[in-house]
């Protein structure tokens, strides 16, 4: 009997050794792998960059940004890079026909022959009276000193002309997960949600995502947290004038109305009076939760997008109506639920919205406390609408839709120009 | 390994015991077990296992499940073990295989954040021991094993956080990790 344990407990020593020679192994790992895609500028002299703003053979449009109407000309920004001029003398028949390269360009503001662009800190003015020989005029410097790309300062002689993408993968043996971002991959702080509209008057008309508004003898630029004035009196000679902190951040649109200016912000919507346009004054303000909100105004109401995402965060992402009754404090009349509202114009009682992935919505607005969805083109992932003289002009991630409303109950495609990724 | 190979082989398993079954040289058993995980982790991690399958001569062959909780991370190993006593006798030596899938049971939300999303896969899972029964009773028995403790499960993290330098969302950083435990496992189980 006593062998017999005795026996047993040498072979669980034995096993104890073998399994103590197993230790070694006795190795927690976690494999890290990880992909990230980040961007690499590249750059030019600024002197180059300058002699390239002229009108060049026409581009594919890749990244389509703001959008300007000016006579039978689409003035279409191609975001960071420049301006695509597309002849519309016929809608549906567009054509493609030149493209202006301005590194860093994302605003435009059109009166008469005269175009204003930022290129990066600067403004740049240029003679589009022939829009196959466009001229630059003037340039003012540090106009917008927001225009920065999160790490990349804008250096006074080389300029960023172009962005080289490269998809990178890692591998690590990293223990426990980790969320941080390697570097070079970019942040815009300036965020993506831009409106503007026309302004009654002028010749040009400009989606509902810009930052530039016209007004009479006056250009009013938004920034991160100010509202420039520059007086152009003198078109294709335009002088900066005043500079107002509009008393928020993330400034993302402005929308001229009348003698107001409506500006759009992730934290609400403000109304500055330009009486004296020189001098814009804060009349009012409508805040909300955090979000992107375009903001298009009328007499008695104020159409806001707000939406969620990645640079606007929030949770919202609705169509509110606002009184303006009592222009210091308007007050909401309703909110519609939409799915990623981005641009919005309005003709009439026709409001035309852009909800991202859900494509283009058509709403009848004779009853802002029931609007009526009267259309809606799904396909496309819409950004910017101008809705002008029955033709609706919508930029989706896909192509240049134009859409026929010269009759509201037959709302139909005109064409479309492809864009290439 | 999949979870149809993993499948496929328990309903071999059980075929194998059915067959065995039908000639009535075989009779069922039964296991609940505890046990003690120990590798490179700060602390223990423990173990609870329930073993279910039938006896021939020396041989035991069944299917189990359990709760494994080892270094932060849960998991539920689905498994077949295959045990064979050394001896033909009542207390004896014995030595033992799990061989499955190891199922992650995480907290998903101790990452959650708005724009990442998040996929955990199971992988391998087996375990390779050895031990001592001593029969307490005629339906009961113990057994004290020790042995070698593999699991292995996969994440996918997708972050949508992003944006270009033209404002276009940039494809989603992927995270992967593969993580692998090797552990000591010391383990007391009831037969019945």
């Amino acid at each position: 009997m006593m062998r017999k344990y005795l026996s047993f407990f040498i072979k669980c020593f034995v096993f104890i050794f073998i399994v103590a020679l197993f230790s070694g192994c006795l190795k927690d790992t976690a494999t890290h792998t990880f992909t990230y895609s980040w961007y690499e500028p590249l750059y030019k002299t600024k002197a180059e960059v300058i002699a390239d703003i002229k009108s060049n053979p026409s581009q594919q449009i890749e990244h389509p940004g703001k959008i300007f109407i000016n006579g039978k000309y689409i003035y279409l920004n191609e975001t960071g890079k420049g301006i695509h001029i597309i002849d519309n003398s016929l809608p549906s028949s567009p054509k493609n026909i030149a493209f202006i390269s301005i590194a860093g360009n994302v605003d435009m503001a059109i009166k008469g022959n005269t175009l204003y662009a930022d290129l990066y800190n600067d403004l740049v003015t240029l003679d589009i009276t022939n829009p196959m020989q466009v001229a630059t005029t003037k340039i003012i410097k540090n106009a917008f000193p927001d225009n920065l790309y999160a790490s990349y300062a804008v250096d006074s002689n080389k300029i960023i002309y172009d962005w080289k993408r490269h998809d990178t993968i890692v591998l690590s043996d990293d223990n426990l997960p980790q969320q941080s971002w390697p570097g070079g991959v970019y942040y815009n702080g300036n965020a993506s949600m831009q409106n503007s509209n026309s302004n009654s008057g002028q010749k040009g008309v400009a989606g509902s995502m810009a930052r530039f508004a016209l007004v009479n003898n006056y250009l009013y630029t938004v920034g991160y947290t100010s509202l420039n004035v520059f007086d152009i009196s003198t078109l294709q000679q335009p002088d900066f004038d005043n500079k107002v902190n509009i008393g928020s951040w993330n400034i993302e649109t402005i929308f001229p109305f009348k003698n107001k200016l409506f500006i759009g912000s992730q934290n609400g919507m403000y109304i500055f009076n330009i009486s004296k346009p020189d001098q814009p004054e804060a009349e009012g303000q409508f805040g909300h939760l955090r979000s992107c909100d375009p903001v298009i105004a009328e007499d008695s109401f104020a159409y806001v997008t707000l939406r969620s995402g990645t640079a606007c965060q929030g949770f919202s992402n609705e169509l509110d109506i606002l009184q303006l009754t009592n222009i210091s404090n308007p007050s909401l009349v309703k909110s519609y639920n939409l799915t990623n509202p981005h641009g919005l114009s309005k003709d009439g009682n026709l409001l035309f919205i852009c909800d991202g992935a859900d494509g283009l919505k058509v709403y009848n607005t004779s009853d802002v406390n029931k609007l009526d969805l009267i259309m809606h083109f799904t396909g496309a992932e819409t950004y910017d609408v101008i809705a002008n003289n029955k033709i609706a002009l919508v930029v989706a991630k896909d192509g240049l839709y134009q859409y026929d409303y010269a009759n509201a109950s037959d709302i139909h495609l005109l064409s479309k120009i492809n864009i290439t990724e | 390994m999949n979870i149809k190979k993993i499948i496929l082989l328990l309903f071999i398993s059980l075929t194998v015991c059915n067959v065995a079954l039908a000639q009535r040289k075989v009779e069922f058993s039964s296991a609940f077990k505890a046990g003690l995980l120990n590798g490179e982790a700060d602390k223990a991690g423990a173990e609870l296992q329930v073993v279910s399958g039938v006896v021939y001569k020396t041989w035991f062959a069944g299917i189990g499940a359990g709760i494994d909780y080892y270094s932060g991370f849960k998991s539920i190993p689905f498994f077949i073990e295959v045990k064979k006593d050394l001896q033909q006798k009542k207390n004896t030596p014995f030595l033992s295989v799990d061989f499955g899938y190891n199922w992650p049971l995480i907290n998903k939300d101790y990452k959650l954040n708005q724009g990442l999303k998040y996929k955990f896969q199971g992988a391998l899972y087996y375990e390779l021991s050895a031990g001592y029964k001593f029969v307490l009773s005629k339906s009961l028995s113990i057994a004290l094993s020790a042995g070698y403790s593999y699991k292995n499960f996969k994440e996918k993290d997708t972050a949508y956080y992003g944006i270009g330098p033209l404002d276009q969302p940039l494809p989603p950083r992927v995270d992967l990790y593969n993580y692998k435990f090797r552990r000591i496992s010391i383990k007391v189980a009831f037969w019945f």
